[in-house]
This record gives C-alpha cells, structure tokens and sequence, in this order.
C-alpha cells in the first residue's frame, strides 16, 4: 500500500492507494500514529484509491479510530468506493466512522 | 465447469502470494466488477481465517484452496488442519450484532452476508472445511480468454 500525508491547516489528510488488508494494516497504523496520537488531532483518510479492504483493513481503521477518539480527535473518511462502501455498510461500521463524500466535504465538517 | 485448486503453506509469504494469485485468477472471470470484488474478498477473507484461526501460523499444515466456477456459481472451499468452528459458534457470530470493539467474527460475517449459503464440515481425510456459494448474477457466464 502507498500512504501519502499532506497538512491542511489543522487537519493531517492521509492518502491511501492499494490494498488494504492483513499486510497493510500495520503500515497504515505506524503510518498515521504521528497524528492520532496527538490530542484534539483532525484526521482525514482518503481512501479514493483503495481497490480493496478486508476484516484486517477494517481492523486497522477500528483501531485508528480508537485512538483517534482517546485523544478526543476527530476521523473523517472519504472518496470511498462504492463497493469498499459496501463492506463498511454490511459490517455496520458505516454509522460508527464519519464517513464523507470527497475531501473537501471532509475538511468543512470539522 | 472450471476448478482451479491450490495448497499452500501456513506462512506469511505464502499468504502474501496466495492473495495475488487469487485475485489474478477472478480477474479472469467476465462478471460484472463488483461482484468480482466480493469474490476476492470472500476468498481472502476464508483463506485468512484458514491461516490465523485454523492453521495457527504452523508452516506444516497446508491450506487447500478450491475455487470452482460454474455456469451460474462460484463455489470456493477452504481447508485446514485447525479444530473447526462448531455450527453453534459459527450461528452465533454471523448473528451478533456489530462489535466496534472486537474484531472478532467480522471476516466470518463478511463471507456469510456476501455468499448465497456458508456450509460448514469435515473431509474425508478430517480437515475443516468452510465453502461459500456465490450465485451470478449474469448467466451464462463467459471466461475472458
């Protein structure tokens, strides 16, 4: 998987490219710790170019998220595909992560 | 009818290497893109749970892997030489309700809520099998040459 990060004022935009799954997973944790590991951090993973996430992916984003939220921070998530879409919503983690339509939906939600 | 079988080690490279070659063969099958997503994604998720559940990491048991592709389904069946999941733990995992703090069942519950039927048994030789259904929706299927 490729992570590529920008800096947008306050919010660390993270972008994601491949696949995220069993072997990703840790790199996408120790690639986005700098940031959710702050207090009051604002997140935003753009997953536009993700081609494919299993229970492993989602594992990690569940884990991010917890972090995320230890540190009463912010996650956002965008640009999904309609069918990575899909995974989220028959494993019901659509109403537990802030999920936006693009980048810039993102970044005017916080 | 077409089935392409395969069995590899418990391992993390052959685990890598598996996924590749999973996805390049359902790259081969003419269904819609979509649905050739939840095919990988049932095959991968069957064959990590082979991996971290059944097999337990051990390099010496094998994970067989068939993937049988017929005119209207896709039949994928994967073993291993783990103690199973009974059909009552199984029941009760793709029947709980979402747990945002464990990721336990999760992979399970994907396979169930994206296959038509989820069987559950042993093979002659005693291995644990899981094998996911998947109807097409688009009959007769083409194989792209």
């Amino acid at each position: 998987m490729d992570i590529t990060t920008k800096i947008n004022g306050d919010v660390a935009i993270i972008n994601l490219e491949g696949r995220l799954d069993l072997t990703s997973a840790n790199q996408l944790k120790d690639a986005s710790r700098e940031f959710f590991s702050k207090d009051n951090c604002k997140l935003v993973l753009n997953m536009d170019k993700v081609d494919f996430i299993n229970s492993s992916g989602l594992g990690a984003l569940v884990s991010i998220l917890k972090e995320v939220r230890n540190h009463k921070g912010e996650l956002k998530i965008s640009n999904l595909a309609e069918y990575v879409k899909e995974i989220f919503d028959i494993t019901q983690l659509s109403g537990i992560f802030d999920i936006c339509e693009d980048e810039s939906h993102a970044l005017r939600s916080f | 009818m077409l089935r392409y079988t395969f069995s590899f080690p418990s391992t993390e490279e052959a685990f890598i290497i598996s996924d590749d070659i999973f996805g390049r063969i359902i790259d081969t099958i003419d269904i819609e893109v979509a649905e050739r997503q939840r095919l990988k994604l049932i095959v991968s998720e069957l064959y990590m749970n082979a991996y971290l559940h059944g097999n337990k990491d051990d390099a010496s048991k094998p994970i067989d892997v068939s993937i049988d592709v017929g005119a209207d389904r896709i039949v994928t069946v994967v073993k291993n030489e783990g103690p199973g999941l009974s059909e009552k733990r199984f029941k009760e995992l793709i029947e709980a309700k979402a747990d945002f703090e464990s990721d336990s069942g999760r992979g399970i519950r994907i396979v169930h809520k994206l296959s038509e039927s989820v069987k559950l048994f042993r093979d002659e030789m005693g291995k644990f099998c899981i094998e996911s259904t998947k109807k097409l929706k688009k009959s007769p299927m083409l194989i792209k040459s």
